[in-house]
């Protein structure tokens, strides 16, 4: 009975050593890369008029991006800004 | 045999808890224990740092380099040597002329071997060769401390670096985070700053007043506001200092209030985007630009204000987030309700938006 205790506890302690060392080497192997998803934020000038859409190369804030349907002012790049999404 | 078997695992146990208390043995098992630790946290970093030098050398490769790798190697090894603090006359100026030659010499070597259709381009090259130079310097750094720690068996460098090693870890990835950015052209945290002068000013005629920098005249119910901001939208500082000196040395003085407005690292706890009011120059450069304001504003008596936006250090590498743009436009309402409250008709205000105006024009 004795035995069977030792045995055990011995097995539980070379159990909980194994697990420790594969989880911490899985945690230093893994690396959280963010992909955000980024949205370009176009408005105009005399604030009636306000779209997001998806960034695309080349947008900068202070671009033109044409003109206002509403008004016919300028359309400017007012912001540019992250969605953060988590993939590994 | 039972009680022989206990009658082991007694001796064993006094005689573990002997060498554990009397001699070294603890140490040095923690020591064991923690460069362990230290050198899988290390190949993170090695991992971090080659791809970033990797993809530096592709996108100097793809820009006409003949030899990136010689390229990308002599810019990452490059160095600066501070001028002696011991003897604090014209520092500054020495300081300045270091950091002038420095910023000349490294785009010089972009300029001479790429192929580029802008200055703007140049520009974000250069500040992805920094980053990836950032990430290198990183790891080697931490390398030399590890070595070095195993080498004297010297616990309290390895304990120190292995306390810090989530921060550092941490940065790093922040930093390789950053590459995207600069290689789209995507605004940063830190160009907060800028975007709020952008905000400000859009739309209207800019003049280049320093190198990189630019000003623009906005008339705000009657008071002139001077936004000064790098110029954009390559990744860019400026020399908002210079800029400043300049035009309050050019109006002779008359200028009723000085404001900056830059991105600060907040505490953790704290929200990001909150926006807060103070007094003094608001830029985390090396000395010479922030001095400049300094200076100027005690020359002709004029109220220097800052406004800060918190955020956090991994965020002022990264893609600006929602809540960021949110209080550049909190900021940008601030300061026009700041001129309109705190100054007369005809009175003129400058703002300078301090930090790196990737991706903001």
């Amino acid at each position: 009975m004795n035995n069977l205790i030792d045995y055990t506890l011995i097995f539980l302690l070379i159990l909980f050593l194994l697990l420790t060392v594969i989880l911490s080497a899985i945690r230093s192997q893994k690396r959280i890369e963010s992909k955000p998803k980024l949205i370009t934020v176009i408005k105009c000038l005399s604030n009636d008029y306000e779209v997001e859409r998806e960034f695309t190369q080349g947008d900068f804030v202070g671009k033109i991006e044409g003109k206002c349907p509403k008004c016919g002012s300028q359309l400017f790049v007012v912001a540019i800004y992250a969605i953060p999404s988590k993939s590994k | 045999m039972n009680g022989e078997y206990q009658g082991w695992i007694t001796t064993l146990i006094f005689l573990m808890i002997f060498l554990l208390m009397f001699t070294n043995l603890g140490q040095r098992i923690q020591l064991m224990f923690m460069l362990s630790n230290l050198k899988s946290k290390l190949r993170i970093l090695e991992r971090l740092s080659s791809s970033a030098l990797a993809r530096a050398e592709k996108l100097l490769s793809s820009r006409g380099s003949k030899n990136p790798k010689q390229l990308l190697n002599r810019l990452t090894e490059y160095f600066i040597i501070e001028p002696v603090s011991i003897e604090p006359i014209d520092i500054i100026k020495r300081l300045d002329h270091i950091l002038n030659i420095r910023r000349r010499t490294y785009r010089g070597f972009l300029e001479k071997d790429l192929t580029v259709e802008s200055k703007h381009e140049l520009l974000n090259i250069e500040a992805f060769v920094e980053v990836s130079s950032a990430l290198k310097s990183i790891y080697k750094i931490v390398r030399h401390l590890i070595l070095l720690g195993e080498k004297t068996g010297n616990l309290i460098i390895v304990m120190q670096l292995s306390y810090f090693m989530p921060q550092i870890l941490r940065i790093a990835q922040a930093y390789y985070n950053a590459l995207d950015a600069l290689e789209k052209g995507v605004p940063i945290g830190d160009g907060v700053g800028p975007l709020v002068a952008s905000l400000l000013s859009m739309g209207r005629p800019r003049k280049t007043i320093s190198e990189d920098t630019v000003m623009t005249e906005v008339d705000i119910k009657g008071r002139k506001l001077i936004v000064i901001k790098a110029e954009g939208p390559g990744a860019s500082v400026g020399k908002p200092g210079e800029a400043l000196e300049k035009i309050v040395e050019k109006l002779g003085g008359r200028v009723t209030k000085i404001i900056t407005v830059d991105a600060a690292v907040k505490y953790e706890g704290e929200k990001t985007g909150e926006v807060a009011e103070g007094v003094g120059a608001a830029i985390g450069d090396p000395g010479p630009e922030k001095i400049r304001i300094e200076r100027v504003a005690v020359k002709y008596n004029i109220p220097l204000e800052a406004i800060i936006i918190k955020i956090s250090q991994e965020e002022a590498v990264q893609p600006m987030k929602k809540e960021i743009v949110d209080a550049a436009r909190r900021a940008a309402e601030m300061i026009k309700t700041k001129i309109v409250n705190e100054l007369k008709k005809g009175e003129l205000a400058i703002l300078a938006g301090i930090g790196n105006t990737i991706g903001i024009v």
